[in-house]
């Protein structure tokens, strides 16, 4: 690993820890949610002062260089950081669904008895 | 004496929403049943809502855009919360014919099957024409629904259907949230609900533009397929 690429990964992991911090400080981030981020940049970093944990997993799996490891771990840890947030999208969308049938039905139902039927009603009352 | 409710989901139907609801008020039901109707208004961007407070029309308005599902649904869980025994999916935009509505309920009345699908052709007496297109796609999700679930449905297509009080809860807390009708056919076969296919009249639509457009409907029967193979994967419900 060339030592470009190690000072760029160190630049990089610390930036992307002290955004982490400040948005979960500020109310930005859950907690729940940065950890993977901090996850990442420590990888990031440890990678990035110990290139020998590098090589010797490359070693292990057969890859090239270890430049070539970190695509692959970059872009399999998005591919399931992407994974996860979609599952957690979709969560959200029934949840709000359900939010906004209750919210309505509710305010149907209050205002109903605050007017009380002048409406066209069908042929129950009519 | 069983009460019937007609959920009429509108969206964007300023056009249509007064001459459905006075459709649906020109039905006179008999002895059988006492009739209700709510119109769920899904966050129109156009005078819906206007409209219906001007001419009295009960209206439920959502607080916020949820497409066909959801205000359908919404339609359920007021049906389930009131205690009706027979809830019933009408159109908003003029398509259906309130005249077939005893026909569509009857089984439910006679207590024979849980829901009913009302359709343009099970022997072909609706006013009805459609594209070839149109019906190429309708005979497909048929035969897809009948390979994965076993049941016979030739317009799984219809959004006029009726529900007894167990279709209702079922539909109350599980349905699709996008073009939801051929899935919901197959989650309540799989259920083990007994539906009906029963011939009722429809119309063409009188004002404004259907909701699939040409290059929607790529996309619609994809994700409909999909629908229907995840949906009949879900474990069959022991009765």
């Amino acid at each position: 690993m060339s030592l470009h690429l190690r000072i760029a990964m160190i630049v990089l992991a610390v930036g992307v820890m002290v955004i982490i911090f400040r948005s979960v400080n500020k109310k930005h981030m859950r907690m729940q949610y940065s950890l993977v981020w901090i996850l990442i940049s420590v990888a990031l970093l440890l990678v990035a002062i110990f290139p020998i944990l590098a090589q010797w997993l490359c070693l292990l799996l057969g890859i090239e260089t270890p430049s070539n490891l970190i695509f692959l771990l970059g872009i399999l840890a998005l591919l399931l950081l992407n994974f996860t947030q979609t599952g957690i999208i979709s969560k959200q969308s029934e949840q709000i669904k359900t939010l906004t049938q209750a919210l309505s039905l509710h305010q149907y139902a209050q205002e109903k008895e605050e007017t009380h039927g002048d409406e066209k009603s069908g042929n129950k009352e009519g | 004496m069983k009460n019937v409710l007609l959920i009429i989901p509108a969206y964007n139907e300023e056009k249509n929403i007064k001459t459905t609801v006075d459709h649906v008020l020109s039905h006179s039901p008999g002895a059988a049943y006492q009739l209700d109707y709510i119109v769920v208004n899904d966050g129109s961007r156009d005078g819906t809502g206007a409209v219906c407070r001007r001419e009295g029309i009960r209206c439920l308005p959502l607080v916020q855009n949820l497409g066909i599902g959801g205000a359908v649904q919404t339609g359920y869980l007021y049906a389930l919360q009131n205690g009706y025994d027979i809830a019933v999916q009408f159109d908003g935009d003029g398509q259906h014919d309130i005249a077939s509505l005893d026909a569509l309920i009857e089984p439910i009345l006679q207590g024979e099957v849980d829901f009913t699908v009302g359709s343009r052709f099970v022997d072909g007496t609706s006013d009805f024409r459609s594209t070839f297109m149109r019906r190429l796609g309708i005979r497909y999700l048929s035969l897809l629904i009948r390979i994965v679930s076993g049941g016979r449905i030739k317009d799984p297509t219809s959004g006029y259907r009726a529900a007894n009080r167990k279709a209702i809860a079922f539909l109350a807390s599980n349905y699709p949230a996008d073009y939801p009708e051929p899935e919901s056919i197959v989650a309540l076969l799989k259920k083990g609900f007994r539906l009906r296919e029963v011939q009722v009249n429809m119309f063409e639509r009188a004002a404004g533009k259907s909701s699939i457009s040409f290059w929607k409907s790529i996309y619609y029967m994809f994700k409909v397929s999909l629908a229907i193979l995840c949906t009949s994967m879900q474990r069959k419900e022991k009765s």
